[in-house]
């Protein structure tokens, strides 16, 4: 078989039933839909999924409205200029050698429809990327879906020491490999900016992650402020679509030590039929960085 | 006002009973978990429904919807926290459905062969070869030129010739009707 035919056979939704307009899940659908009141008529909107959701009926769709064009923030300017600084001056992260692996334990917070829905995510990576991910049963009555665990194959994972220590190269690196290659995100790579400050990654890496984020528009400092661990911090901030996407790290060590998306705007955010509207201020998700080293094998903590 | 709300829910209805179909076989290719496939599904049509002055007319408004939905699913994720992406997480757990019977090994070589291109390549080829797009059309999902296409589908086939050996007849020219012109360079 050649491989275009091949290519064309392998299609899962081939090989799966699907449902039709006319079925009942489409047809209660079709209701919840038009039941949503139209978009108010406004020049040149743009929407966006600015809140991750958990899988299932409790789907959270965040559909907003860009407001106001992004500006560069002194203070954040910085703020992130002496976070650089201080990265590049740090130590060298452990390295893991054959047989190693890249441990990371962070604290995932969504906000479902009772409340916030909480797991413990613990991921090895191992050089060559290939690693295994454990995420504890989500807590809260009504949680459903979330992470699931997972192992991953060799060049699946990220490994932070193959990261380009260039800012100017880590943005297009960053949306080439993790956001499909797409155009511009700013929201989606100040969040994966941030989730690779914590995986070790060696000090320059660090470094231009940190010169990367400042170099995004819209990016706000926001002082001084403590993790749900207790930790102090500073904050830097980017808010779109009625969200405030923040990172809280160490000034001291220049780690970070959470991510969270605060609901700052709740107009802004459509939510799916059913469900609760935000409240002003509420914490709709967060990542807690709170463990990471170099381990000797998977279910091994630093 | 009554007559432009009707005007308006007759055109969602048709976009709706014409895409439904699509839609959810364009989230069933790149997600393995139906409740994944549902939402992203709700959500694609919710924009849809919200944005209705935006979607352009049949039959370019299906490839407005692959592209609303292939944003969808790449921000669902996108505070997760996760070290790998979309397609490591569809390869886990599609494997055991795919072991269950002998006959779908080559089909798990291909698709965890899939998984190893670059995402931009990887979708162009499969909104070519999976949702049976032609380059033109792909190009209008993707928001790209039509060469751009052109040259990320080669250049995935071609990794994937070499990721998949010889025995997918690696030498077999890309067929004539579905060439782009003037592919000379790399995207």
């Amino acid at each position: 078989m050649d491989l275009d035919t091949m290519l064309d056979e392998a299609a899962p939704a081939r090989h799966v039933r699907l449902d039709g307009p006319d079925s009942p899940a489409a047809g209660s659908l079709y209701r919840q839909i038009i039941a949503q009141p139209p978009a108010a008529a406004r020049a040149r909107r743009r929407y966006f999924l600015a809140v991750p959701v958990m899988a299932g009926a409790c789907a959270i769709v965040a559909l907003a409205v860009i407001s106001a064009p992004a500006r560069h923030d002194a203070g954040a300017v910085v703020v992130l200029n002496q976070a650089a600084l201080t990265a590049a001056r740090q130590p060298a992260a452990p390295v893991p050698g054959p047989g190693q692996y890249v441990y990371v334990e962070t604290i995932e917070g969504q906000r479902d429809r009772a409340g916030i829905c909480v797991q413990t995510v613990r991921v090895w990576t191992a050089p060559d990327g290939s690693g295994r991910e454990v995420a504890s049963a989500p807590t809260g009555a009504f949680c459903h879906g979330g992470i699931p665990s997972q192992t991953f194959a060799r060049g699946q994972g990220i490994v932070t020491a193959d990261l380009p220590t260039d800012p100017a190269r880590l943005e297009p690196f960053i949306v080439r490999h993790f956001e499909g290659g797409g155009r511009e995100d700013v929201a989606a790579t100040f969040a994966f900016a941030g989730t690779f400050l914590q995986a070790g990654a060696p000090p320059q890496v660090r470094a231009a992650l940190y010169r990367l984020i400042q170099s995004l528009p819209g990016i706000e400092a926001l002082g001084p402020m403590t993790d749900r661990l207790g930790r102090h911090g500073t904050g830097v901030g980017f808010t779109e679509y009625g969200v405030r996407d923040v990172l809280i790290f160490d000034p001291a060590t220049s780690a970070v030590l959470e991510r969270k998306g605060i609901a700052v705007d709740p107009a802004q955010i459509d939510m799916a039929p059913g469900e609760a509207r935000f409240s002003t201020g509420e914490v709709i998700n967060y990542t807690v960085y709170a463990a990471s080293g170099v381990v000797n094998s998977i279910g091994e903590a630093a | 006002v009554a007559g432009d709300e009707d005007q308006r829910e007759r055109r969602f209805c048709r976009l709706y009973e014409a895409n439904f179909r699509p839609v959810q076989a364009y989230a069933v290719n790149r997600l393995a978990r139906p409740d994944d496939v549902a939402d992203v599904v709700a959500e694609v049509f919710m924009v849809a429904w919200r944005r209705l002055a935006d979607v352009p007319p049949p039959p370019h408004d299906r490839f407005w919807l692959y592209g609303t939905a292939r944003r969808v699913i790449s921000k669902r994720y996108r505070s997760a926290s996760r070290w790998h992406n979309l397609l490591g997480r569809l390869a886990a757990e599609q494997r055991p459905q795919a072991a269950e019977r002998a006959e779908d090994s080559a089909r798990e070589r291909l698709l965890a062969a899939i998984r190893e291109l670059k995402p931009a390549h990887r979708e162009a080829l499969l909104l070519v070869h999976w949702e049976q797009l032609t380059y033109a059309e792909a190009a209008e999902a993707l928001g790209c030129s039509v060469n751009a296409v052109g040259i990320r589908v080669h250049r995935a086939k071609e990794r994937l010739r070499t990721l998949l050996g010889a025995d997918s007849q690696a030498d077999r020219p890309v067929p004539a009707a579905i060439k782009p012109n003037g592919v000379t360079d790399g995207s």
